[in-house]
């Protein structure tokens, strides 16, 4: 058995164990899949919140969600194949510009959330891949998120990995993946996932709702990828199913 | 004949280069050996089959793409120039970007360079403001797939792979392109890393010095793409067997749909 060890307290992954880590064939993928519904299976309870916290985070996660259970492709969504050209974020956000060089990266992630899920056609008008972009770069370098993003650079001051944020970032990566099927994303996410699970992060119920959506996003991605069979789903499906009823 | 030298880290991709050029008697008139006892990639992996099968169960034969690609992964890299009578030094720390590589550079009148070089390096400003070309195959079509472990990402989203020869500059791989091209798939992509990789620049980096022997010039690239990251091993094992999946008829599609799994 080879174990998938990239989310061990023990052993927290790096940039250079991710570049060396050698192909070793089903048994690794095979290894993933069991620690990450294992993972799942610990998590489930949102039930909790069904009646009292809907605010934007959860409802992207309940978004998430329904993409698992309705059975639709993802469209192209609203990033074309290019780089994007502009930013929404800080279109958007810097309003008054003599206090705002700075942006909150929870405030932007939130924001690029909410729009994530709301609109409905965004392509030609706005653009905001390029913040995302920008949020993938910082975690990819660096493994955590800057406290703020100035328009030049991003601030030195960095989110710990047990921060609120980083459950939102993982719908965010989630939200964008759907929209434009670039595998960076999920790339991104698997990493997120393995910090925040290497690092024995709290959690509270509304984590517990947000990380049982994208893990299950994540898993649910993998399994399409590899056509996996050989792998007990029960719990993934279960999630799906109930998420389905409660619709 | 084309007037270039080499700078060649101890790996598995300079020795498929070696064998590519000696075939097209393409030889490097200088080259810089790096040597480095923790970036040593030239063993394959205890994981890997033995090396005499190695060929004959990854590289498609048939097909043109793979046709006659080929090397010896055990070479002994000073005994290989030494046969052919060509000059080399060794740098021992295999840095690229040390005071000691630049000062060999600036002293050597070569004006280009074929790079192949230890993975997750970039080329300092200083080396590449020397006035010489650093001619680099990179493992994926720009500026779609620019960064690391691209050959990946492409498969995962496009179940395609390819390979483009530039000339490095201050950007991660947006210099001025020579030549790229698609490879087809092979069934098996299990040697990806240690093989199809190497295989496919070596068969880039010949059709790029023709090129350039017959006069051709590099272009400035048309847009701005995307700059990887390297990949996760999960999506990295999903990309290799998916494929298998894919030749299995699996349902996967690849525009980014969930069928519902079961």
């Amino acid at each position: 058995m080879i174990p998938y060890h990239f989310s061990s307290p023990e052993s927290p992954p790096n940039r250079y164990s991710y570049m060396q880590s050698p192909y070793l064939g089903q048994p690794f993928l095979r290894s993933y899949f069991e620690v990450r519904l294992g993972v799942l299976r610990d998590l489930v309870d949102f039930g909790s919140l069904k009646n009292t916290d809907r605010g934007g985070a959860v409802l992207a996660a309940k978004f998430i969600l329904d993409k698992l259970t309705s059975n639709t492709s993802g469209e192209k969504g609203p990033f074309g194949k290019d780089a994007p050209s502009s930013s929404i974020g800080f279109q958007t956000l810097t309003k008054e510009p003599s206090r705002s060089n700075y942006i909150d990266t929870q405030i932007l992630i939130t924001h690029l959330n909410d729009l994530l899920i709301t609109s409905r056609d965004l392509s030609g008008e706005i653009d905001f891949e390029q913040d995302i972009w920008k949020l993938v770069k910082q975690f990819e370098l660096f493994g955590s998120l800057p406290c703020y993003f100035g328009i030049e650079a991003p601030h030195r001051e960095r989110y710990k990995i047990d921060s609120d944020l980083y459950f939102d970032f993982a719908i965010t990566l989630c939200l964008t993946f759907f929209s434009s099927g670039n595998f960076q994303y999920i790339s991104t996410l698997l990493k997120l996932h393995d910090a925040i699970l290497a690092h024995g992060v709290r959690m509270s119920s509304l984590r517990s709702y947000l990380l049982t959506a994208s893990i299950s996003f994540e898993i649910q991605t993998l399994r399409t990828i590899t056509a996996s069979n050989n792998v007990d789903f029960s719990s993934l499906d279960l999630i799906i199913n109930n998420n389905e009823q409660g619709a | 004949m084309l007037n270039f030298g080499l700078i060649a880290a101890d790996t598995v991709r300079t020795r498929a280069y070696l064998s590519a050029l000696d075939k097209k008697s393409f030889l490097p008139r200088w080259t810089l050996i790096l040597r480095s006892e923790g970036q040593n990639s030239k063993h394959y992996s205890s994981t890997s089959p033995p090396v005499p099968n190695l060929f004959e169960e990854t590289l498609d034969n048939e097909n043109p793409d793979w046709f006659n690609v080929d090397f010896e992964p055990d070479l002994e890299l000073d005994k290989w120039f030494t046969d052919r009578n060509l000059e080399f030094e060794v740098l021992e720390d295999g840095d690229i970007n040390s005071v000691e590589a630049l000062r060999k550079l600036e002293k050597s009148d070569l004006d280009m360079f074929v790079y192949s070089g230890f993975a997750g390096i970039i080329v300092s400003a200083k080396i590449l403001n020397t006035e010489k070309r650093f001619l680099h195959v990179h493992p994926g079509l720009v500026p779609e797939y620019k960064g690391s472990t691209v050959f990946y990402y492409s498969l995962l989203k496009h179940q395609s792979l390819g390979a483009s020869a530039i000339f490095l500059n201050e950007k991660i791989d947006e210099g001025e392109v020579i030549t790229s091209r698609h490879f087809t798939v092979p069934e098996n992509l299990e040697l990806l890393d240690s093989v199809l990789d190497p295989a496919m620049r070596s068969r880039l980096l010949v059709e790029a010095l023709e090129y350039l022997e017959s006069g051709g010039t590099a272009s400035k690239q048309s847009k701005v793409g995307s700059t990887f990251y390297v990949i996760h091993p999960t999506l990295k094992h999903a990309a290799i067997l998916g494929q298998h999946a894919k030749a299995k008829g699996s349902k996967y599609d690849s525009s980014g749909g969930f069928p519902k799994g079961g």
